[in-house]
């Protein structure tokens, strides 16, 4: 997790660490949901949301939609509310425990696929405040970087 | 490659379903738990939640519409496996009857979510799950959600136990069986003739449980399944010790060979009061003298009883069961279940580390079985509670007058290790047992029956062939450099100068010809050297033989007084081949005997014994004497007074180194008793037929009976016969 939030963006901005980590748990979804199906990932999702709220009370603006994904919505509202550093720390919780209670239910089957989509989950150079801009996309991938394939 | 990773599993603290299950529930498995009302479901389940529960693994507990929750908690505290101090703490009971009544199914999963994501519990248990089934509108809701509790369930790793009164239509069409894990499903029915629970694992994925159905009880401390076929896997553990078990029951262990290995288990099968129950108290009795543990499971057979028996054969029992060395366990019949005392039995077995172990009778223990099949399969796991203490069993059975099986179920045999089988059979106005090693694996055992008494002091053994193993191994030789003076003036001359060391000499005559006269000096002649005789006879008693002895001035009375030569009287009535053989060897072995006379060997013949048999026994006894070292002389008695057609009638010839033929002879109008040898092994013999006296100071050979002198031949003068004893018989 640390290696993947280095690579994908120094010193990110709240705003920007926002929109990493709602790439992030896009890209994961995206690819747990073709395996487990988006009823089973709700319901991982809900239990995952619902441990982070208990640890980051600000986390529960987070929710899992209906028609499947995470809601992003309110979270982002609130996003200024947030200090740096308790920002980092929440993204970290939520995109662990993800991973790791999807790790343990698939008998760790899906991990390596769900650490290499995370890790394509990086800002444009613009981005992150030199080139880009902080409204570009924030998800790349290995096509779209040149094709170094996935 | 992928790693392959095991499922974590929960134990579920019920005795063998671990087993059963290999290693307990998956982690995260969605179990149904099915059965009719009454057959367990709910008390399996809270010995399983009770068992894992603790602040870290949490339990949560829905009552649904089945059962109030406090009616459910009131019947709960009476098991031991209640704990009120996990309640709440670790155990959280909710009730979902209102909320069920008041908003139906609709609301019923957001509420267990809602309790799921609160306690966030290891294990959730909702009882009963078939009251969803009743209160969804529609199979398409049902499934639905259903399929959204399992999902759920999964997401937080919970272990769901999902109880119902399913039936086994349910399994094939309720959709929500499709979905779950497992399936474990209760029964109760009449079995064996009394009602019986069930348990059986229809479906656990991925694990390779066991599909058999099997037996269980409620009890104080809850529910105690019985897996003898899972739970009873044979061990090899090596005995402390001696590998092989000494009876130390009177000359038992002798055809026995080496002794019974350690881990063996033996079938003793007999009809009614062959005394099997008293030679396997006797096998723990001796073992617990010599400090072997043992212990008796006994079926019919109070402790009382059992005492009182003992006592009566002069065991002290109730020192020993003071000592700790024996435990006696009484299971009246009407209470017996097999596969839970199948388990006590392992259980004390191993608590008291016993060596010793009886069953008494397994033909009692299994007598509700009926299925041939069944009841080999409960002897094997017997014989492997045994082989894992590393002890040895007895296990009486009751074999059917009249059958020719050797156990009661005609399997059991095939599964031991051996085989005892007791009998006994009607003998003129008594009943003689008899006791035979059937079979004793990897054990070279004297084979056929062996006389058996039970007295004072309890059984003893008479071992046909005396005790010695090597039966079929030719005798020893006869010492051709040594001989023994034979006693009778002018005999020695005729066969080489005496009879040789070790040799056996066969004396056949007719009633009166002399023959006991013949071994008394045979025995009176090795006295003079300080070689000690012993003289057995069948015919006269002891005092008869003085009286004989002294008439014709033979010193027997002061040879018997000084030691040197004993004699054995065996009354013809009283006579037991088996015994007979045992108890000679004995003697000849405590005297040191060089020699021995046997007058009259024939007197053995009973109707009892057949001709072959006779023969048979002879022949093991010479070849015991020469084993001994023993020179010894056997009378034979004859019909015939005169006729030399056949020596000895019964075909013994081949038994005999030298073989001498006492005939009356008709010369001058009287009949003149006569000495013939017949044959001597290893020396050349005089062919002649010889007169002899017989007056005081003993026989004597005389001249032959065409009147030629023989080389060394002394005629002594004919003189009268004195009188003797008036209770002599005639000769």
């Amino acid at each position: 997790m640390t290696d993947w939030l280095a690579q994908a963006a120094t010193n990110p901005s709240p705003k920007v660490l926002l929109r990493l980590f709602e790439a992030a748990l896009g890209a994961l979804w995206t690819r747990a949901a073709v395996t487990l199906g988006e009823v089973t990932l709700t319901a991982i999702a809900e239990r995952v949301l619902h441990n982070a709220a208990e640890n980051f009370p600000g986390l529960s603006s987070l929710s899992v939609e209906a028609t499947g994904g995470i809601s992003f919505q309110e979270f982002r509202e609130r996003t200024s509310a947030w200090q740096d550093p308790d920002l980092a720390r929440a993204i970290r919780f939520v995109l662990v425990e993800f991973l790791t209670v999807l790790g343990t239910l698939t008998a760790e089957i899906l991990t390596p696929e769900l650490h290499a989509e995370l890790l394509r989950v990086t800002l444009f150079e613009g981005v992150n405040g030199t080139n880009g801009t902080p409204d570009g996309p924030t998800k790349t991938t290995g096509t779209e970087r040149g094709g170094n394939g996935s | 490659m992928t790693k392959n990773t095991a499922i974590e599993r929960i134990e579920t603290g019920i005795p063998n379903l671990d087993l059963i299950l290999h290693g307990g529930l998956p982690k995260g498995s969605v179990v149904v738990v099915s059965g009719p009302p009454g057959s367990g479901k709910t008390i399996l389940t809270q010995q399983i939640c009770f068992h894992n529960a603790s602040p870290s693994r949490r339990v949560l507990f829905f009552s649904t519409l089945s059962e109030p929750t406090a009616k459910s908690l009131r019947y709960l505290q009476q098991f031991a496996f209640f704990d009120a101090k996990k309640i709440e703490g670790s155990v959280t009971f909710v009730d979902l009857g209102v909320i069920l009544r008041s908003q139906g199914l609709s609301s019923v999963s957001a509420l267990i979510m809602e309790h799921i994501k609160r306690v966030k519990p290891a294990i959730v248990v909702i009882d009963s799950f078939k009251v969803f089934d009743d209160l969804a509108g529609s199979r398409e809701e049902l499934r639905k959600f259903g399929y959204e509790i399992a999902v759920n369930l999964m997401a937080w790793e919970a272990t769901a136990l999902l109880l119902g009164e399913y039936g086994p239509g349910d399994y094939e069409t309720n959709p929500f069986f499709s979905i779950v894990d497992g399936v474990l499903v209760l029964a109760q029915r009449e079995s064996l003739g009394e009602q019986q629970r069930f348990i059986r694992a229809v479906k656990l994925r991925g694990t390779d449980h066991s599909r058999d159905e099997h037996p269980f009880v409620i009890t104080r401390t809850g529910i105690e399944i019985f897996a003898p076929r899972v739970a009873l896997k044979r061990e090899a553990r090596p005995h402390a010790g001696p590998d092989r078990c000494k009876t130390r029951i009177d000359k038992l262990d002798e055809i026995l060979g080496p002794g019974i290995p350690w881990g063996s288990s033996l079938l003793v099968g007999g009809v009614a009061g062959t005394g099997k129950t008293v030679l396997s108290l006797e096998f723990i009795y001796r073992g617990a003298e010599a400090g072997e543990k043992g212990i008796l499971f006994s079926f019919e057979e109070s402790q009382e009883r059992l005492l009182a028996a003992g006592h009566g054969l002069g065991w002290d029992l109730e020192r020993q069961i003071k000592r700790g060395m024996i435990e006696i366990v009484f299971i009246p019949q009407p209470d017996i279940m097999v596969e839970a005392h199948l388990r006590m039995m392992q259980e004390r077995i191993i608590a008291m580390k016993a060596q010793r172990v009886v069953i008494d009778s397994v033909s009692v223990f299994l007598h509700k079985v009926t299925d041939p099949q069944i009841s080999r399969e409960r002897i094997f796991h017997l014989c492997s509670i045994v082989q894992n203490a590393g002890a040895v069993g007895f296990f009486p059975t009751d074999i059917p007058y009249g059958s020719q099986k050797v156990s009661r179920f005609g399997v059991e045999e095939t599964v031991v290790d051996g085989v005892i089988i007791l009998s006994s059979t009607e003998e003129g106005q008594e009943r003689e047992r008899y006791i035979e090693i059937y079979k004793l694996r990897n054990t070279a055992h004297l084979k056929g029956r062996h006389n058996m008494v039970i007295g004072k002091g309890g059984v003893t053994v008479f071992p046909r062939y005396m005790g010695n193993l090597e039966g079929d191994a030719p005798p020893p030789a006869v010492e051709i450099t040594t001989r023994l003076h034979s006693g009778i003036p002018g005999l020695d001359p005729l066969i080489g100068g005496g009879l040789l060391k070790r040799s056996v000499t066969l004396v056949s005559g007719s009633a009166g010809v002399g023959k006991t006269i013949m071994g008394l000096q045979f025995l009176l002649e090795g006295a003079k050297k300080r070689q000690p005789g012993l003289y057995v006879t069948l015919e006269e008693g002891p005092q008869q033989l003085f009286a004989s002895a002294e008439a014709l001035g033979l010193p027997l009375q002061a040879t018997v007084d000084s030691g040197l030569i004993q004699v054995l009287y065996v009354s013809r009535e009283n006579l037991r081949a088996g015994q007979f053989l045992t108890v000679l060897a004995d003697r000849l072995t405590a005297l040191k005997a060089s020699r021995v006379a046997l007058d009259a060997a024939t007197q053995m013949l009973t109707e009892h014994m057949a001709t072959d048999e006779f023969r048979h026994t002879l022949y093991k006894l010479s070849v015991r004497f020469k084993n001994l070292g023993i020179t010894s002389l056997m009378t034979l008695e004859t019909s015939s007074l005169s006729s030399t057609e056949h020596v000895t009638e019964l075909g013994l010839s081949p038994i005999a180194d030298n073989l001498i033929m006492l005939r009356y002879s008709q010369a001058g109008g009287q009949l003149t008793p006569t000495l013939t040898i017949i044959k001597t092994r290893g020396s050349d013999h005089d062919h002649r037929t010889h007169a002899i006296t017989v007056a005081k100071g003993g026989m004597s050979i005389g001249t032959t009976t065409n009147g030629a002198h023989g080389p060394a031949i002394v005629v002594p003068p004919r003189k009268k016969r004195p009188p003797i004893g008036e209770n002599r018989k005639t000769r």
